[in-house]
């Protein structure tokens, strides 16, 4: 009984039907196997040149920041300074305006420096004590 | 077409033509390969997607010492496993009986018996499935075998007899 039942599993898995394949591949399938395949390949692609791309992207984006964050400071603290019209030149160089921060604030400095200037008396004076009257009426005929 | 033609193809530049025209030859041996092992057609679609994506991203470098369906049979065989351990819990949680689901199969062609059969496969450990199939089915010798699974020959021979007599015993179970 045993013995006869044995052969019943060994038959059973070595029947050549049993070996033969059940499955059969559904109508249609390759080709919308190698649609959506070609759709995973591509959007694979997409991601991995997105990958790639996005450090240096941001790269960029954190240059362009720091930089504008420096322009930014550096146009706010020289802003006194930017006189550069040909009209402004003018001014500054005529003395109505003034060309620059130091300057601005160094009014009184100027002020006293024309209040110092010499005049002809005073230079007549100062002449006559350190030379003779015939020096001095050699050089007034030499300016004459 | 041979498979010098189609890599001379994929080397000048025509790389998706080259790529299904691997498809279109190897397509259906490779789904049964793959259906054997999954038994259900969804999961074989699964497979056969993450192998040809993996395919593609490893042909080129492809040396073309072995074949290009070894080549792809290895991938498959490798990917199939994965995606059964990977889901053998799903089964453990919503069990459905393989037998059930293939007499509403209009893919599967077989009888009592042989639904039997797959009912019986569906319950082995995913590497065992692999390897009952490769020997079972492909009459496979065990040197490849063990080249395919990375796996040595004496494992395997110890896996199938294990396989094969469970198999055995769960088909006869089926019918008493």
């Amino acid at each position: 009984m045993s013995n006869n039942r044995m052969t019943n599993k060994q038959n059973i898995l070595e029947s050549p039907k049993l070996k033969e394949s059940p499955f059969r591949m559904p109508e249609g399938y390759l080709e919308a196997l190698e649609a959506s395949v070609g759709e995973r390949i591509s959007k694979e692609e997409r991601s991995g040149l997105s990958a790639v791309l996005r450090p240096a992207i941001a790269l960029v984006f954190t240059f362009a920041l720091i930089f504008g964050m420096g322009y930014g400071v550096l146009s706010l603290t020289d802003t006194l300074n930017k006189h550069d019209s040909k009209e402004d030149i003018l001014l500054v160089e005529q003395g109505w305006i003034k060309s620059n921060f130091v300057d601005h604030f160094d009014m009184d400095e100027d002020e006293e420096a024309e209040t110092d200037s010499l005049d002809e008396e005073e230079i007549i004076d100062y002449l006559s004590g350190q030379l003779s009257i015939v020096e001095i009426s050699e050089l007034y005929a030499q300016v004459q | 077409m041979d498979d010098k033609q189609i890599l001379e193809i994929y080397s000048s530049g025509q790389t998706r033509q080259a790529f299904n025209l691997i498809i279109r030859k190897y397509g259906e041996r490779l789904y049964l390969h793959i259906r054997h092992m999954t038994a259900s057609h969804e999961d074989a679609d699964d497979c056969m997607q993450n192998t040809l994506v993996k395919a593609w991203e490893a042909l080129p470098g492809f040396r073309g010492d072995a074949g290009i369906y070894t080549w792809l049979y290895r991938i498959a065989t490798n990917e199939t496993i994965n995606f059964l351990r990977k889901n053998k819990w799903r089964e453990f949680l919503s069990p459905i009986d393989i037998a059930t689901r293939l007499e509403n199969d209009p893919s599967f062609n077989g009888d009592k018996l042989q639904a039997a059969l797959q009912r019986a496969i569906a319950k082995l450990p995913p590497k065992q499935k692999a390897v009952f199939k490769m020997r079972y089915y492909d009459d496979m010798p065990y040197e490849q075998m063990a080249k395919i699974t990375g796996t040595s020959e004496s494992a395997l021979k110890a896996s199938y007899h294990f396989a094969y007599n469970k198999v055995k015993d769960w088909v006869l179970n089926f019918f008493e």
